[in-house]
C-alpha cells in the first residue's frame, strides 16, 4: 500500500536502527511490513537476527542472475526483510552502474512489493545515486524521510545543498539530546526554520537504541518502555496518519 | 481452625495462654469432645469454611473469654447464615434474591426509562425542525415590528396576570395539592429537556411556587393576636422574604452566563499595549513569591512591553535583594495606610504600562495569561477589566477536612464558574483583587483604586461601573494559587469580604447613585446581599426550637399546609438551582458552607451596616501547616452550642409529643424534622472544624503530563509526570526501575514543542512509581520549570474533569452523611477533660464487641500473596 | 502495545490544548520565550548564524519564485 524512504543527510546518523525500530513499531500497530536494505554495507539484518555467514540478498541475487525476491527473509508473521546480500566494493560499483541505467527496474518491484504489504521501508545508502533515485523525488516513495542528528554538519548538509529541498522531504530528528546545550540550540533555530518539515515527534539519543542492536533485535522489542521505542511507535502513527490523509486529499481531489 | 486434639502444652506455647486459661481451655476442649458430634458432616462444615470461621481467634494470644468466643461465633455459623453466602457480592446476592419475573420486570422498566428520556433529548431539536413549527416561525418573522411589539405586550400582559393569579389565588389544601403536583409534573418533564428554553421554564416555576409560598406567608400564617407569636414569625418572615430575595436576585444574575470566549490579539506587536504586572505582598514567604514572580517572567509578551513589579508593604531587604537579582522592579513606601489598594495605588504613579496585571503573591500565573486576557482591551476602548478565575491548585479547609478535592465542586466554583460569568452577560462582572488586568487610563479615571472599604476590588469596579467603564469575565483558569489553609484563616478571609461588601453597601449602595444600569445594581446588589446571609441562617437553625422550647407559634397554620406550602418551594428552587449551577455547586452543599460561615459574619455584616467606618483589615493568612489532625473548638463552639440547642428541642418534641395536645402532632412532627434537618446541616459544619493533617508544605499538584528520565547509563525511559511541586515531581514509568534513593537521574519535560532538562535525585522508589528531588535550580532553570508546570497554558484547563453531575437525592444523602459524619469526628476529639472516661467506655466497647460473631473471611486466591520478585 | 499511541507531541503542546479547549482552533498566539531562546542560540553559535542566514535567503528566493 504505501512506502517509506528513510535516507541520512549523512553516513551514521543512525538511518538503518532507526528503520528497523520504526518497522517494528508499525509491524506491532498491526501492518504488514517489508524492510529493503539498499545499502552495501548489508547491516539492517543485524536487527533481525540473521545468521551473520548468510550471504542471501536482492544485490546478490541480482549479481548472481537469480529471483531477486527469493532473497527474503520472514521475521515474524507479517515481518519481513530483505538483505542487500554479501558483495564485494567493485560488485555493488558495477551494479551501481547498471541501476542508473535502468531505474524503472526498482521502481517496478517497489510497485510489485506495494500490492503485497502494508508498509515497504527503504533503507538508503549514501553517494550511491543509482540505488537512491528509484525511491525519492515525485515518482518516489510515499513518505520520504531524511535522517537528521542535531548537529552543525547535519545543518550544513541541508543549508549548503544549494538545490531546493525535494518536496515533500520531511526530517526525522534521531538521537536528540536536549541536555546538550548546541543541540537545544540548534533544535530551537530548527524548530522555527524547518517548522514545517520538521516530522512532529523526535527521537532522543538513547542507550537502548545501540543495545538493542547489540541483541541484534530492533529497539521496541528489546526495551518496549525505552524512550526511544515509545517514540518510534509515535513516529509510526505519524505514518499512518501523513498517509490516511494524503489519501483523503487525493480521494477529494479525484 | 481444623478439628484436631490439642494438647495443654499446646495452649502454652503456641497459643501462648495463661496457664488458667490454658487449663479452662483444655477441659472445654475435652467436655466438647464429650457432648458434642464434631465429626458429624455439620460441624465440620462449620468449623472447615475457607479461610477459617475463627479468623479473628488465630494468630493472637489465647485468652479467657474465648472459648465463650468460639461458641458465639459457632452457634451463629451454624444458625445464622453460611459463610459462602456471604462472601458472595451483594449484587449477585440480590441478583440470586429477585426473581426472574422482577429482574424482567425492573429491566423493562429501565428501558423505558431510557427510551422515554432520550425522546425527550432529542424533542427540541425535531420541535424545532417540524413543519408548524417552522410555519409559525416564518409567520412570526413576517409581522412588522409594530405590530410584534403589541403582540409581545400582549402576551406580556397575560403571563403576568396569568403569574399574579397563581401567586394570589387562595386554595383549599385539595386545590393547592393539585396544584403543587401538576407544577411537580411539568418540572420533572421539563428538566430532561436539554437547552436553555428549559432552564428558563424551571426558573419560572421555581418563581411562580416561591412567590405564592411568601405571599401566602404574608397574607395567611401571621399570629397578629399573640405578641410574642407575632415577633418570632415576623422574625422568621424577614429571614425568608430575605432567602427570596437571593434566590429571585440569583436567577436574575445566573440565568444566562456569557460564556465569552478569548479575543486575538493583531498580528502586528506595535499595537499590543504595554502591561505592568503588580504583584503585592505584605507578610508572605519570599519563597512563594519567587515562583509567583518566575512564573510571571514566563509570561508570553514583548519583552519591551512587559515590565514585572514587586509592591512590598512589608520593606522587607530580602524582597529588594531578589527583584534586584531576577531583574524586576520592587516598590515600597513608607507606611501601610490603606493595605492592599494603597499599597497599588502608591506604585501606580510609578508605571508607564497602558494596561496593568494584578497578582496576588501566590497566585501564578499561566504563559498564556495576557494573551488570553488582553485581546478585549483592543476591541472595546471603553473596558476597564478582565477578571479571570481564583483558581487553587490546593485545597481548601472544606476540601481538605471533608475530602472532595477535585471531585465536588469547592465553595469558590459557584462564584468563579457561574456567577461571574452571569454577571458578565449584564456588564457587571466585578473586580476579584487578583488573575485581573485593568486598563490604566480607567483606575486614573476613578481616582486609584477604593480604599473606603476593606474589599477594594469589588469597589473599584462599582465606580469604574458607576463612571460607564465595561468589565469582561473569561471563564479560563490561567492562574493558580495556594487555597487558605486552615478553616480558621478561612472563615477570617470570609469575614474580611463580608465585611467588605455590607460596607460598600452602607457608602456606596450600589441600588443609588448614577451611572449603573438596573441589572448592573442588582447583580452588585445580590453580591452583597449574599454575604448578609449569616443571620437569617442563624434564624433558620433556631426557628423550629420556637416552637418546641417556647410553644411559639412561628408560622400561624396547619401542619399540612405548611409541607403543602413550603415543599414545593425548596423542590422547585433545588431543581431550578441544580440545573442552573450544574456542575459548580453540588445540590444542597452551599447550606454547609454557608452554616460554616453563619456565625462568624452575622456579627461583622450587623456591625459594618450599623457603621461602616469600623473595623481593620487583616490580612489572609495562607501558607500555614497543619501538622496534625486536630479538632478547631474554637471555629466549632457556636455550632456545638446550635447542636446542643437542637438537641435540647428534639427532646422537647419527645416530651410534648407525649404529654402534649393531640392536634399538635403534625406540628410536632414537621418542627422535628426541621430540626434533625438542622441538626445534620449543623453536623456538616462541625465536620469541617475537625482538621485534616497537611502532609507537605509545597502542595502537591496532580497531573498527567509525558515526560522522560534518563538515567547515568544513558538509558531514556519513557514516564508520565503524576505530580509536582515546587521542587519535586512524582513520575510513573512504564516499567519498574530499580533505582536506588539518592540516584541522580535527569528528568525531561516539555512545553510547547520545547524541551527542558533537569537534574535531580531519587528521592523513593516505589515498583512504577518515582519521587524526585530536583537539585536546587538557578534562576533560569526555575523559571523553565515552573513554565513546564505550574504556568502551562493548559495546566488548569481539565481541572473540572473529575467532577460529575449527581442526582438530587444523592447530594441530599451525601449533605446528611457529611452531618452524621461531623458528630463522629467529635467524638474522635473529644476535650481533654472526658478524654479519660471515654477512653474507658471505648475500651468496654470494644471488649463486649470481641464476643461478636463475624462473618468468616473468604479465601480468595487473590489473597494469596504472590511470588516475590515476579513481576509479570 | 499494539494500541496506537497518540503523537507525543501533540499533547505536550500546551498552546495546542489550550486552543483545542478554548475551541478556538484559529486563535493567534505567539510564544515569546521560543523566539527569544532562538536570537540567544544564533548569537552564542557563529556556523549556525551563518546557515540560518542563508536557509533564510534560500527561502525568500523560494517564495519569490513561487509568487513570480
Amino acid at each position: 500500500m504505501s512506502s517509506l524512504a528513510l535516507h541520512g543527510v549523512r553516513g551514521g546518523a543512525g538511518t538503518s536502527s532507526l528503520l528497523a525500530g520504526l518497522g517494528y513499531a508499525l509491524h506491532q500497530l498491526g501492518q504488514r511490513v517489508l524492510l529493503v536494505d539498499l545499502c552495501p554495507e548489508n547491516l539492517l539484518r543485524l536487527h533481525f537476527n540473521l545468521d551473520l555467514a548468510l550471504e542471501a540478498g536482492w544485490a546478490r541475487a541480482d549479481l548472481d542472475q537469480r529471483p531477486w525476491h527469493e532473497a527474503a527473509y520472514r521475521v515474524l508473521p507479517n515481518l519481513h526483510l530483505l538483505p542487500y546480500g554479501r558483495v564485494s566494493p567493485g560488485e555493488y560499483r558495477s551494479l551501481e552502474q547498471r541501476l542508473a541505467q535502468a531505474p524503472e527496474r526498482w521502481a517496478q518491484r517497489r510497485q510489485n512489493l506495494e500490492e503485497r504489504f502494508d508498509w515497504v521501508l527503504f533503507d538508503l545508502p549514501q553517494r550511491l545515486p543509482g540505488h537512491v533515485r528509484p525511491f525519492l523525488g515525485h515518482d518516489g516513495c510515499r513518505l520520504q524521510l531524511r535522517t537528521v542528528n542535531v548537529d552543525p554538519a547535519c545543518y550544513a548538509l541541508l543549508a549548503l545543498r544549494g538545490d531546493e529541498p525535494p518536496h515533500g522531504e520531511r526530517l526525522l530528528v534521531n538521537r536528540y539530546d536536549p541536555a546538550h546545550p548546541l543541540e537545544r540550540d540548534l533544535m530551537q533555530v530548527w524548530l522555527d526554520r524547518y517548522e514545517d518539515r520538521l516530522v512532529p515527534q523526535a527521537v532522543h539519543e538513547d542507550t537502548a537504541m545501540r543495545e538493542a542492536m547489540a541483541h541484534q533485535m530492533p529497539v521496541g522489542h528489546h526495551a518496549p518502555h525505552s524512550l526511544a521505542a515509545k517514540e518510534l511507535a509515535s513516529v509510526a502513527t505519524w505514518c499512518l496518519a501523513q498517509v490516511a490523509r494524503r489519501g483523503r486529499g487525493a480521494e477529494v481531489q479525484a | 481452625m481444623s478439628l484436631a486434639y490439642r494438647s495443654y502444652r499446646h495452649f502454652r506455647q503456641q497459643r501462648g495462654a495463661a496457664p488458667a486459661t490454658a487449663l479452662w481451655c483444655w477441659l472445654l476442649q475435652g467436655l466438647c469432645w464429650l457432648l458434642l458430634p464434631l465429626e458429624g458432616p455439620a460441624w465440620r462444615r462449620a468449623l472447615d469454611t475457607p479461610g477459617g470461621a475463627f479468623a479473628h481467634l488465630d494468630g493472637r494470644r489465647l485468652r479467657f473469654g474465648d472459648p465463650l468466643r468460639v461458641a458465639i461465633q459457632a452457634a451463629w455459623l451454624l444458625l445464622v447464615r453460611t459463610p459462602a453466602e456471604r462472601a458472595r457480592p451483594r449484587a449477585q446476592r440480590l441478583k440470586a434474591a429477585a426473581g426472574g419475573r422482577w429482574r424482567r420486570l425492573w429491566q423493562r422498566g429501565r428501558q423505558a426509562a431510557g427510551a422515554y428520556a432520550a425522546t425527550l433529548h432529542r424533542l427540541p431539536a425535531r420541535v424545532r425542525g417540524s413543519a408548524p413549527w417552522q410555519a409559525l416561525r416564518r409567520r412570526a418573522n413576517g409581522l412588522r415590528p409594530r405590530s410584534r411589539r403589541w403582540l409581545t405586550a400582549a402576551l406580556a400582559l397575560l403571563a403576568a396576570g396569568l403569574a399574579l393569579l397563581c401567586v394570589t389565588e387562595p386554595f383549599g389544601y385539595l386545590a393547592q395539592f393539585v396544584f403543587v403536583l401538576l407544577m411537580w409534573v411539568i418540572a420533572m418533564v421539563v428538566r430532561r429537556l436539554p437547552g436553555r428554553l428549559s432552564t428558563l421554564v424551571l426558573a419560572v416555576l421555581s418563581i411562580t411556587v416561591s412567590c405564592r409560598y411568601l405571599w401566602w406567608r404574608y397574607t395567611a400564617t401571621l399570629n397578629w393576636n399573640s405578641p410574642l407569636d407575632f415577633a418570632c414569625g415576623m422574625i422568621l418572615l424577614a429571614a425568608e422574604t430575605y432567602s427570596w430575595l437571593v434566590l429571585m436576585l440569583g436567577y436574575v444574575q445566573t440565568i444566562w452566563p456569557l460564556q465569552r470566549k478569548p479575543a486575538s490579539l493583531p498580528a502586528d506587536l506595535s499595537r499590543w499595549p504595554s502591561v505592568d504586572v503588580l504583584i503585592p505582598t505584605y507578610n508572605e514567604d519570599l519563597a512563594l513569591v519567587r515562583h509567583t514572580v518566575y512564573a510571571a517572567m514566563g509570561i508570553d509578551w514583548p519583552k519591551d512591553k512587559l515590565r514585572i513589579h514587586i509592591l512590598d508593604d512589608g520593606r522587607r531587604p530580602a524582597f529588594r535583594e531578589f527583584a534586584q537579582a531576577a531583574g524586576v522592579g520592587y516598590i515600597a513606601r513608607t507606611d501601610n495606610r490603606h493595605a492592599k489598594a494603597g499599597n497599588l495605588n502608591h506604585a501606580l504613579p510609578q508605571l508607564k504600562g497602558e494596561l496593568v496585571a494584578i497578582f496576588d503573591s501566590d497566585h501564578l500565573p499561566a504563559r498564556s495569561f495576557l494573551q488570553v486576557t488582553v485581546g478585549w482591551f483592543l476591541r472595546d476602548r471603553r473596558l476597564a477589566l478582565v477578571q479571570t478565575p481564583h483558581h487553587f491548585f490546593s485545597p481548601d479547609p472544606f476540601e481538605r477536612n471533608l475530602g472532595i478535592f477535585r471531585h465536588t465542586p469547592n465553595e469558590g466554583e459557584l462564584f468563579y464558574g457561574l456567577v461571574q460569568d452571569g454577571n458578565d452577560l449584564w456588564d457587571a462582572a466585578f473586580f476579584c483583587g487578583s488573575c485581573a488586568v485593568l486598563r490604566r487610563a480607567a483606575i486614573d479615571d476613578i481616582g486609584g483604586f477604593a480604599v473606603e472599604t476593606v474589599t477594594e476590588d469589588a469597589h473599584t469596579a462599582l465606580r469604574l461601573h458607576r463612571r460607564g467603564w465595561h468589565s469582561a469575565y473569561l471563564r479560563i483558569p490561567q492562574a493558580a494559587g495556594l487555597a487558605t489553609g486552615s478553616l480558621a484563616a478561612h472563615v477570617s478571609q470570609r469575614i474580611r469580604w463580608a465585611r467588605g461588601m455590607a460596607q460598600i453597601f452602607r457608602i456606596d449602595n450600589p441600588l443609588f447613585g448614577k451611572g449603573l444600569s438596573v441589572f448592573q445594581r442588582l447583580c452588585y446588589a445580590n453580591a452583597m446581599l449574599h454575604f448578609l446571609a449569616g443571620l437569617p441562617r442563624l434564624v433558620f437553625l433556631t426557628a423550629p426550637l420556637a416552637f418546641l422550647l417556647l410553644h411559639v407559634y412561628i408560622i400561624y397554620a396547619p401542619a399540612l399546609a405548611i409541607l403543602l406550602f413550603v415543599l414545593p418551594h425548596m423542590i422547585h428552587a433545588s431543581l431550578a438551582n441544580a440545573r442552573l449551577q450544574g456542575v459548580y455547586r453540588r445540590p444542597f452543599w452551599g447550606e454547609v458552607y454557608e452554616t460554616v460561615l453563619a456565625w462568624y459574619i452575622a456579627r461583622p455584616t450587623t456591625l459594618a451596616l450599623i457603621n461602616p467606618k469600623k473595623g481593620a483589615f487583616n490580612v489572609t493568612a495562607k501558607d500555614e501547616v497543619q501538622s496534625q489532625d486536630w479538632f478547631d473548638w474554637r471555629i466549632a463552639k457556636p455550632y456545638l452550642l446550635l447542636a446542643a440547642l437542637n438537641v435540647v428541642g428534639l427532646g422537647f418534641a419527645a416530651w410534648r409529643l407525649a404529654h402534649g395536645p393531640a392536634d399538635e402532632i403534625g406540628t410536632l412532627i414537621v418542627s422535628s424534622l426541621w430540626v434533625l434537618y438542622n441538626l445534620l446541616i449543623i453536623g456538616g459544619a462541625i465536620a469541617v472544624a475537625a482538621e485534616v493533617r497537611q502532609l507537605r508544605r509545597s502542595p502537591r499538584v496532580s497531573a498527567r503530563l509525558p515526560a522522560a528520565l534518563r538515567t547515568a547509563d544513558g538509558h531514556m525511559h519513557a514516564c508520565t509526570l503524576s505530580d509536582f511541586s515546587d521542587d519535586s515531581v512524582g513520575l510513573e514509568l512504564a516499567a519498574a526501575l530499580d533505582l536506588a534513593p539518592g540516584t541522580a537521574v535527569s528528568l525531561l519535560l516539555h512545553r510547547g514543542t520545547r524541551e527542558f532538562v533537569f537534574e535531580g535525585r531519587v528521592q523513593r522508589s516505589l515498583g512504577r512509581r518515582l519521587g524526585l528531588r530536583l537539585d536546587a535550580m538557578d534562576t533560569r532553570r526555575q523559571i523553565d520549570f515552573v513554565q513546564c508546570t505550574f504556568a502551562r497554558a493548559d495546566a488548569w484547563l481539565d481541572w473540572h474533569d473529575g467532577f460529575r453531575l449527581p442526582s438530587l437525592v444523592s447530594s441530599l444523602l451525601s449533605v446528611f452523611a457529611l452531618g452524621g459524619r461531623g458528630y463522629l469526628r467529635l467524638a474522635e476529639h473529644p476535650p481533654a477533660v472526658l478524654r479519660p472516661p471515654l477512653r474507658q467506655l471505648g475500651r468496654l466497647l470494644r471488649w463486649l464487641a470481641s464476643f461478636l460473631p463475624r462473618p468468616a473471611l473468604p479465601l480468595r486466591p487473590a489473597m494469596r500473596p504472590s511470588a516475590p520478585g515476579s513481576t509479570p | 502495545m499494539n494500541t496506537p499511541l497518540p503523537i507525543r507531541a501533540t499533547r505536550e503542546d500546551d498552546i495546542a490544548n489550550l486552543r483545542q479547549s478554548l475551541q478556538l482552533p484559529q486563535f493567534n498566539y505567539v510564544d515569546f520565550s521560543a523566539h527569544r531562546e532562538r536570537e540567544e542560540a544564533l548569537q552564542r553559535w557563529p556556523l549556525l548564524r551563518e546557515l540560518d542566514r542563508i536557509e533564510a535567503a534560500g527561502r525568500a528566493a523560494a517564495a519569490e519564485r513561487v509568487g513570480a
